[in-house]
């Protein structure tokens, strides 16, 4: 994780990327007890859009460090990597409102505990719903945090289901 | 029965207790997962027997 740390760092300083911040499982472990997980998601701003080949910069760059594709991820150190363009107004949020930890010496931009709630709401699959619940449990959100944002992305009717599925 | 009770209460505060690790060790701890279900994967292991 170290490697994919200083990796990210050297990105942004090329200006390959604009920002990055981590997010998924690895993320949520800042938070929570340590979870399974196979791969670190990273939520990357590019500077070009528009561009169809969105990702080819950053596998270049990548590359160049002996770090190779495997798959629809990047292998960098113990971990596969895959760097997930902003998708939409949350993630972008998400992405500015990053913490720095630190990584083993190393900054670490990470997605904040209310975002990966959130976006895990947005994306609705089983073990998302478990992700918000371990955070919940974990005492790093509440549930009026949950609510706070997600009604600012359009995720209130989305949370209120979730609250009856899940928390009553 | 209160035997098990207790044992399953410290086994829960135990397993709470991991979220107080640093993130680092954390992460070295799911790296270590990672790794054997990788080599589970690579045996087939992962296969319910017939």
């Amino acid at each position: 994780m170290k490697e994919l740390a200083q990796l990210l760092n050297e990105m942004r300083q090329a200006g390959v990327i604009q920002e990055y911040a981590l997010f998924g499982a690895v993320a949520q472990m800042r938070y929570t007890e340590p979870v399974a997980t196979l791969d670190a998601d990273v939520l990357v701003s590019v500077p070009d859009t528009e561009r169809l080949d969105v990702l080819s910069d950053i596998y270049e760059f990548c590359a160049a460090r002996g770090w190779r594709p495997e798959g629809e991820a990047v292998q960098v150190g113990a971990w596969p990597t895959q760097f997930v363009p902003i998708f939409s107004p949350l993630t972008q949020e998400a992405v500015d409102h990053a913490d720095t930890a630190d990584f083993e010496g190393v900054p670490l931009r990470v997605v904040r505990a209310e975002y990966l709630a959130v976006i895990a709401l947005s994306v609705g699959r089983a073990k998302d719903y478990t992700r918000i619940v371990a955070l919940l449990e974990a005492g790093s959100i509440t549930r009026e945090d949950i609510a706070a944002l997600a009604a600012r992305h359009g995720l209130a009717e989305a949370w209120q289901r979730f609250e009856s599925r899940f928390l009553t | 029965m209160s035997d098990t009770h207790d044992l399953l209460k410290r086994q829960a505060l135990w397993q709470k207790a991991r979220k107080d690790l640093s993130w680092s060790e954390k992460v070295r701890m799911a790296e270590r997962v990672r790794a054997t279900i990788l080599k589970w994967r690579a045996k087939g292991d992962h296969q319910r027997p017939q």
